[in-house]
This record gives C-alpha cells, structure tokens and sequence, in this order.
C-alpha cells in the first residue's frame, strides 16, 4: 500500500454568488483510488467588511484518469444580498493510493 | 519406471474442465490409516508400496528432499533453498496422560505445514477438524465430545529436519510445541496459522507468501511428508483454478500432504495451501488446494504479513438542522472490509443563517474518529456558527472525509 499527497491551491476569481471551479494534481504513478479534503481556504470580501449570510468551502472528487486526480472545489461567501464580490483561494489536500 | 515429464496434461483440459465438479469434490488428504487404501502397516519401512488415490497417473514420482536429481521441475537449489522450512504436523505422545479417551491419534504423524514467520506456521484447516478421516480425536473427559480445534492444535507439535540425508540416513528430527491456533478455516477456507513455541523461524528459515495468485501453467513444487513419511519433494505446473481452489494434475501427494505450501517456481513463495487428493489415471482428475488469492481476502494475519492491506476512503454529509450554539452530530460509514486504522478530515462544509446576514464571532467545522468497529468508521462533526449573542439559528452541512487502512 503505497498512500502519497498533493495539496493544489485554487484560486477564487473576483466574482459573486456560489463558485465551482476545477482542478487537478498528478501523481508519479498510476492511482489506485483517490478522495480529496480541505487543506484550507480564504475567502475575502473585495470591498471593505460586510455582514455574512453564508460561508461555504467544498471539495469533491470528479475522476481519476491514470496519474491524475481530477477535483472540484465549490465555496460561496455573501450577505443576504449576495452581490457582494469576494475572491481568495481553497487548498486541496488530495490522498491517492498509487501503484 | 517414474514419469519424467512435468507437462500439464492441457490435452485433456476440455473434458476435464466440462466434469469439473466431479474432479474437484474430493476429500481433505488427513493421513491414512495403517492398512488402508493400500497403505502398509509400516508405512515408513515400506514407503515404495505406496500407490494409491493423489498419485498422479498411477506411479510415485516423489522423491527425498536431499536425494532429489533436479529432473521434477524445479531445480535442486529451488528445493535445498525451500525445504527447510517445512514441517511435519504430529499429534503429542502423552495423550493417555491427558484424556480418559484419547481417540486413536496418540502419536500419529498427521500434515504438513510451513514456517510464514519466526514463529507462524501455515497449513491446512482440516488438521485440526473434529472429524474425518475415520479417526478418533480425544474427548473431553466425562462426555462424548471431541475436543475443540484449539485444543487439537496445542496437542500437537511440528517436526522439523524429519527427512533422509544425502546418504539416505535419517535425520534427527527437532520438535517444536504449538502454542495457539491463530486462524481456522476463515471465510470457510480449508487452511490454519499456528504460533509455535520460540522463534524456529531464525533457525529453519521462512518461506515468503505471495500477494496475488500465479498463472495457470506456472511450475509449482510441493514439498511435502505423504503418509506421513520424512519430507519429499514433487512438482508440476497448475491445470486450473476453480473459485478459491487451485489444481494440479501431476503432483503426487497423499494423505499427510495436507497443508503443504504450494511453493511458486522461480519465485519461492507460497501461492496456495495443499488440502485435497483426487489424482488417479482418469482423464481430468487433479490434487487441488486454496489459492492464496482467497485466503489472503479472508485472513488478517497474512494480509499483515504480505502488506496486503489497502488503504480506502469514504465521504459523509451530515446535515446540520436549523438552530443555534454548538453543534455535535455523529454519523457511520461502512467499508467492504475489516478497518485496522482511521482518520477523518474535513471535506467541505456550508454554514448559513436562517435568517439574513449578521456578523460573526465564531466559525467553526471540525471532525474526529469516535471508534472503529469492524467495517464501520463512527463519526462526530462539530460545529459553531454565531454573533457575539449565540442568538441566531444557522444551518449547512458538514462533509467529513474518512480515510481508513482496510483489509
């Protein structure tokens, strides 16, 4: 059983609303199976300070096609609004069994 | 005049795999008793007699480990490299001291078995049976029960170096003691771990277990005590597998063959466990045993030994219900195996006021491992979501990520 780690950081454009954005890491090796958990976030409001409505930090698996591991990472950050821009990033800690 | 020809008999593959049921449904190779089957009283004195059912083709073709002339299949390092840690399953000769009836085994010289360890023997799980073979096993005093299979098993010991030197003349054998029956028939499966006494690994050696099954065609060796005899050597390529069995058509064995490793040639490792006779000059007929695909699935000490353990994940979305202050939620997931070892990290998690925007004083989503029970992974989220009042309800889920060492 071989277990190896990437962590791969997604930036978060400038924008509003509930983001989806995806990524992908590559082993050395073929991957036996894969899952991916948050290795950290930051999500920041573009201009000045507001209340919040919602905070929300996703990542989920999409395929794992030979050495590579396809995710997806979604987060929302707003006020009741939600017209609120904001941006920042989520890091990814992707465990794979490799062969 | 011997067979010399190690081939598989694949002419006669079609026909065998279409009666395949009736080839393979023969009974486990316990020893014979004296003066059956064509078997000598005095098996030892007379081993050349022997010819009976689980000789391939009617005619012996094994031969003394330390007088083999290398013409098998395999070559005479592949077996001087090999043999030595085998062993010979006998039952203890203080029986009558133990057990108002001591069955008929007093002595008894009964498998054959294989140092996997310093100190693990692997052979098969019908040495320890209850029953079968048509032989008495002591009862527990005062009844007309058999003993258990435990108790079968620390009532036996394992012979080592029980074989004919170079000249012929036989070697002192060295006993070791059974301390405990480790594993019995899991999964249903015809095989058994012992743990003897000491380490008898650091002196005989240890044979490696494979951790995937071979291919058929692929040169097997058999090193074995038939009838109870000092250890000889057989070998042949594999006919077949059929479910968790492995066949061989041209390996003689004989009842005391049973739990012998079925050593792969180049490679030396243990690819199944001898258990069956069925060999006889009918087309098709075959010794099988159990591949060691299927009971690497089922037996946690040799999954630990060939790092045949894997590592495997799940996810689990627990929803947290409208309300407000600290939240802890437990959840389970289950895997498709045993679990040794877990750890759970955050997935992703969603935190929302019911009820418009506010600020925040807290945030907060965490997960830890409860505990570990069997297949199942139990787990708690915990999370926390307020303004400096705690006052005002939130929802969301957490995501947990569970990441478990399984079977």
């Amino acid at each position: 059983m071989a277990i190896e780690f990437r962590t791969s950081s997604v930036a978060i454009p400038s924008g509003t609303g509930r983001r989806s954005i995806n990524g992908s890491t590559t082993f050395g090796s073929p991957v036996k199976r894969a899952n991916v958990a948050l290795n950290g976030f930051k999500l920041d409001y573009a201009s000045s300070d507001h209340h919040i409505n919602v905070v929300e930090a996703d990542t989920d698996i999409v395929s794992v096609s030979g050495n590579t591991v396809n995710f997806r990472v979604e987060c929302s950050y707003a006020d009741k609004n939600f017209d609120d821009a904001y941006s920042g990033y989520i890091t990814a800690l992707v465990v794979a069994e490799v062969e | 005049m011997a067979k010399k020809t190690k081939t598989s008999k694949v002419h006669e593959k079609t026909e065998a795999h279409a009666h395949e049921h009736e080839h393979w449904n023969f009974l486990p190779e316990l020893p014979l008793r004296p003066g059956e089957h064509g078997l000598p009283e005095d098996v030892e004195s007379d081993p050349g007699a022997i010819v009976i059912e689980s000789i391939c083709g009617g005619i012996d073709d094994s031969q003394p480990v330390e007088q083999y002339d290398g013409t098998l299949g395999v070559t005479q390092a592949f077996v001087s490299a090999h043999q030595r840690p085998v062993g010979q399953l006998q039952w203890n000769d203080n029986l009558a001291d133990i057990y108002d009836n001591p069955g008929n085994v007093n002595n008894v010289r009964w498998c054959t078995g294989t140092l996997i360890s310093r100190n693990l023997f692997l052979t098969a799980g019908h040495c320890f049976d209850r029953t079968g073979g048509g032989w008495q096993r002591p009862l527990i005093d005062g009844t007309n029960t058999v003993i258990s299979s435990a108790e079968i098993a620390t009532n036996m010991h394992v012979n080592f170096d029980f074989q004919v030197d170079p000249g012929g003349n036989l070697r002192p054998e060295q006993q070791v003691a059974i301390q405990s029956l480790v594993e019995y028939r899991l999964g249903n499966l015809d095989f058994a771990i012992v743990r003897l006494a000491g380490s008898p690994g650091n002196t005989f050696g240890i044979t490696e277990v494979a951790d995937e099954d071979a291919d058929e065609g692929d040169m097997l060796c058999i090193i074995q005590h038939p009838a109870g005899l000092p250890k000889r050597i057989e070998a042949g390529p594999i006919f077949h597998f059929h479910d968790s069995r492995i066949g061989y058509d041209s390996i003689d064995t004989l009842g005391g063959s049973s739990g012998s490793g079925l050593l792969h040639s180049p490679s030396g490792r243990i690819v199944g466990v001898h258990t069956n006779g069925g060999c006889s000059t009918t087309a098709g007929s075959h010794n099988h045993g159990v591949r060691i695909g299927a009971i690497l699935a089922q037996s946690p000490t040799l999954a630990e030994i060939t790092g045949k353990r894997r590592c495997d994940f799940r996810t689990i979305s627990l929803g947290v219900p409208a309300g407000t202050g600290r939240r802890s939620i437990q959840g389970a997931v289950s895997f498709g195996s045993r679990v040794f070892q877990a750890g759970v990290a955050l997935n992703g998690f969603k935190l929302d006021y019911v009820n418009s925007d506010h600020h925040i004083n807290v945030i907060e989503a965490d997960t830890d491992v409860v505990s570990i029970n069997g297949n199942s992974v139990n787990i708690r989220v915990e999370c926390n979501y307020a303004d400096k009042n705690f006052d005002d309800p939130y929802t969301g889920y957490v995501t947990a990520l569970v990441i478990a060492e399984v079977e």
